[in-house]
């Protein structure tokens, strides 16, 4: 979602001139944000999630699917109910949904109107919610156009992939990329033009991304694209790298849709925890829901869009990067402000950050001054490195000690795989925590699914003090893991062996001679989320455990039992991810010539198929459990049994 | 010399020395390894209680009540089961009478009864008692486990405080037979899923723990348990479980 004040976009010279001055004034909102709410306690528990989708025209009579640019046409729509309480003076409208624009010109993001509560009724009432919100894009899309829940559209920036028709331009405009058009970009908000322009100026250069190409029998090897034809100057053939698949704009990645999870903490204490605990489940969830394993109407040899999305947001520059001698810039920086956590924020996690953390050491200090903690005021100090990317003129100067602005400039421009959210000022809204890798799956079912089982994790974390901690370099390396073809059922992550023993201060001098090295293994995805016997529990059947003390109603009790065994059977591999599905589909259909491009054709048939899928017309069993229900019969049989919602 | 009744406390079982042992064990296995342990800890002051003061109530295992350390009454939800094997008034109100003792509190939010036999004319002293608590507010509400419809519809017509709750087996919580969920609606009654076996503790299981805890006051052939309670309290508004934990009580026979 991000920053959608309204305002005048100052051009990039002008944003890069007042980035202290935006830090500087962050900072002071953060203290000043710090001080008021840092002792607020007992909030109950409310969450909520958000489903970004992607707007699909099909035209039957020659077989072509492209990405529909109708999100400027639905969107006020869209938005209108919300827009009407607002100017009847009603901040808070009891509305079903909320909908916010998105990059592309093909995306829209929905909410729910409300959190979601305690109660574990209202957790059977997410996928009800969900399928609302499809139900109530779809009547304001004209016939032939549908929306899915799909984590990237396969042929972007395939030629013709609009529609409307659009073109690219390489030479002026915004992305200057040789596939993705300007038109594609969402036109309505200055956010997101203005963010791909800063960053593109910032770094000096267009988007930069080499994505690792699925090698098939018959793709050519080495895999070397020529660009000159399309108007590369030589940018693109110094760039791309042999065997990827190399793409230019900043719309590649941030036109990719995810499913993120927010829930209000109890306090600033539970919120670090629960930050630090969930940062380790980053990488296994991402894992698991994988469901982009194609970009540029090639397969790839990653099954998510994270690799693409963290260089296509990346505005760092040569020196930044370490490829030159540090001269103008501050820092040598080592990941893309869009990418993995970089710290524990939580006192017993410290021992934990074993990577360096780069700060803004003076920014540290006014925090330390202000009484700040350590780790809580690194965290800060190291998400203020960056730069802002985008400002509006009537944001410049504001009020520290009730506007946030400058603050949530920067912490809404370092997209990391979760996010520690203050609370706003003046409301009554408290600490939260936003978990932020999963990728949208393809029905309701499985998004609130995977929706549901974060917050029930946190509840069992909660209830048995689990400790789930490992080296922030090991979560560092699963992620690594996480994002390779077939990761979730052939990959090792690093997991704890005991969780269930609380965190304790480790000798100093662990650091130096390798991290509690026996507190981890490497465990498969089954392992960890099934467990194996008598040697480790599994956060499965934990939370099955939990759930017997929540006396919950045969409604709910069905679907949260539902909800885990989809879980269970995706983490033990018997089905499919997203990803290896569609690599299935792809590989399997006539019009596949084993040589990794996925045709006009086969893309039609995909996106047909995932529409009819997300409309629950057709059921794929590989991929979910929604429609089947194994009962014992009163003789003990296994009976498979249809279930209708 | 023997005791006469001993009422053993397991305290909250979710701390995780317990949780490493007993983490997915069914819930048999669960109840049998916690009464266990609760009875071993306390066999030197079971011991001494024998030798200064038999023929009287002892409790022991973990009695303190750690329930109100961070939260106050109103923010927990409290749900106790009662697995009645000694079908009498008396029976009923030790069990009730002990947990309010044991775990500090002068209400519980729900208690779920559990009786060998559903038939209402068996058990209809019980839940007479059980309504005189309701009314006096000790029980927030009260209800029965595991009724079928019938049973179910008895219990109602006859009962003057309404059973809120009928616990059904998690097995069939996705086949519930249509009359049972129109008349809880109508009704206002609650479905509650639970996993528990008919009978929780076997009287192998019964003389397996006393034996185990080697207690010479305690001879398993003049045992007998005459009820059991499983309680939790969750915290409302953050679904976080705080606590679970068993009592039993253990009758010598005379």
């Amino acid at each position: 979602m991000g920053l959608l004040t309204e305002g005048t976009p100052l051009s990039w010279e002008e944003t890069k001139k007042y980035a202290d001055h935006v830090r500087r004034h962050g900072i002071r909102q953060f203290i000043a944000l710090h001080d008021g709410l840092k002792d607020r306690k007992n909030d109950g528990l409310k969450w909520g999630e958000e489903i970004e989708y992607i707007l699909v025209h099909f035209d039957d009579a020659n077989r072509r699917a492209r990405v529909a640019l109708r999100a400027v046409d639905i969107l006020p729509k869209l938005m209108q109910a919300e827009k009407e309480a607002a100017m009847n003076g009603d901040e808070h409208p009891s509305l079903p949904s909320l909908w916010r624009p998105e990059y592309a010109a093909y995306m829209v993001e929905g909410t729910p109107g409300q959190p979601y509560g305690s109660e574990p009724s209202d957790w059977s009432e997410v996928e009800a919610n969900m399928r609302a919100r499809r139900k109530e894009v779809q009547a304001l899309l004209p016939e032939g156009e549908a929306v899915l829940s799909i984590s990237a559209f396969p042929r972007t920036g395939c030629s013709d992939f609009t529609f409307p028709p659009s073109v690219p331009t390489p030479k002026d405009g915004i992305s200057r990329s040789l596939w993705f058009p300007d038109a594609a970009i969402f036109p309505d908000h200055p956010r997101f033009s203005t963010l791909n322009r800063n960053a593109v100026q910032r770094s000096g250069q267009r988007a930069l991304i080499n994505l690792p190409l699925f090698k098939d029998e018959r793709t050519p090897s080495p895999f070397h694209e020529d660009f000159s034809a399309l108007g590369d100057e030589g940018e693109a053939k110094a760039a791309a790298k042999d065997d990827h698949i190399y793409m230019d704009a900043m719309g590649f990645g941030t036109g990719c849709c995810c499913l993120q999870v927010t829930f209000q903490a109890s306090d600033l204490e539970e919120a670090r925890l629960l930050y630090d605990e969930l940062l380790v489940l980053c990488p296994l969830m991402l894992s698991l829901t994988s469901a982009a394993p194609i970009f540029r109407g090639m397969l790839s040899d990653h099954d998510c869009r994270w690799e693409v999305i963290s260089c296509a947001s990346d505005d760092r520059t040569a020196e930044e990067k370490g490829l030159q001698p540090l001269k103008n810039d501050r820092y040598r920086i080592p990941k893309s402000r869009y990418d993995s956590v970089d710290c524990y924020i939580s006192p017993l996690s410290e021992q934990y950050n074993d990577t360096e953390l780069l700060v803004d050491e003076d920014l540290l200090k006014v925090m330390l001054d202000a009484g700040i903690d350590r780790q809580l005021a690194r965290h800060v100090a190291h998400l203020f490195i960056r730069d802002p990317l985008s400002l509006f003129a009537e944001q410049v100067n504001q009020d520290d000690e009730h506007g946030t602005d400058h603050f949530e400039n920067l912490q809404s421009t370092n997209w990391q795989t979760m996010r520690f959210k203050p609370p706003p000022p003046n409301s009554s809204i408290g600490w939260r925590v936003e978990f932020r890798p999963m990728e949208t799956q393809l029905t309701d079912f499985e998004n609130a699914a995977f929706s549901v089982f974060i917050v029930l994790l946190t509840r069992v974390i909660l209830t048995y003090k689990l400790n789930l901690l490992i080296p922030l370099s090991k979560v560092d390396e699963n992620m690594q893991q996480a994002m390779k073809r077939d990761s979730a059922k052939e990959g090792r992550f690093y997991f704890r062996k005991d969780i269930l023993t609380g965190p304790t201060t480790r000798p100093f001098y662990e650091k130096w001679f390798g991290l509690g090295k026996h507190e981890y293994t490497k465990m498969s995805l089954n392992d960890i989320f099934n467990g194996v016997e008598n040697e480790f529990p599994g956060l499965i059947p934990l939370v099955e455990d939990y759930l017997k003390d929540l006396h919950l109603d045969v409604h709910t009790s069905c679907t949260l039992h539902r909800y885990l065994r989809f879980i269970s059977l995706k983490a033990s591999g018997e089905l499919q991810t997203t990803a290896s599905w569609m690599r299935d589909f792809v590989r399997s259909h006539p019009d596949y010539k084993q040589d990794s491009v996925v045709s006009e054709e086969i893309n039609y048939d995909l996106m047909k198929t995932c529409q009819k899928i997300g409309n629950e017309e057709i059921q794929e069993p590989k991929l979910s459990t929604q429609h089947e229900v194994m009962r014992k019969n009163s003789k003990g049989e296994g009976v498979k049994q249809i279930f209708c919602l | 010399m023997p005791l006469s009744e001993i009422i053993v406390n397991t305290g909250n079982i979710l701390n995780s020395e317990h949780l490493k042992k007993r983490v997915n064990l069914g819930p048999q296995e669960e109840l049998v390894d916690s009464l266990r342990e609760a009875l071993k800890s306390s066999a030197a002051e079971l011991k001494k209680g024998a030798a200064d003061k038999p023929d009287s109530r002892w409790a022991c295992g973990d009695t303190t009540s750690d329930l109100f350390a961070e939260e106050s009454r109103e923010e927990l939800k409290i749900t106790v089961k009662i697995f009645l094997m000694d079908v009498t008034k008396e029976s009923l109100i030790s069990a009730v009478n002990e947990t309010l003792r044991q775990l500090q509190v002068n209400t519980l939010d729900l208690l779920l009864l559990s009786v060998p036999s559903n038939n209402y004319d068996q058990f209809k002293e019980v839940w007479a008692a059980l309504e005189g608590y309701a009314k006096s507010g000790a029980l927030e509400s009260i209800g029965v486990s595991d009724f079928d419809l019938a049973e179910f519809d008895k219990l109602y017509e006859a009962a003057s405080v309404k059973p809120s709750v009928n616990q059904v087996n998690l097995e069939s919580c996705c086949v519930i037979p249509p009359e049972l969920s129109d008349f809880a609606k109508k009704n206002n009654v609650q479905l509650l899923t639970h996993n528990d076996p008919r009978t929780m503790l076997e009287p192998e299981s019964v003389a397996d723990i006393l034996k185990s805890a080697d207690l010479a006051c305690l001879e398993p052939e003049t045992c007998t348990v005459a009820w059991l309670v499983r309680y939790s309290a969750m915290v409302k508004l953050r679904g976080v479980v705080k606590s679970r934990g068993f009592i039993f009580s253990i009758h010598q026979k005379k």
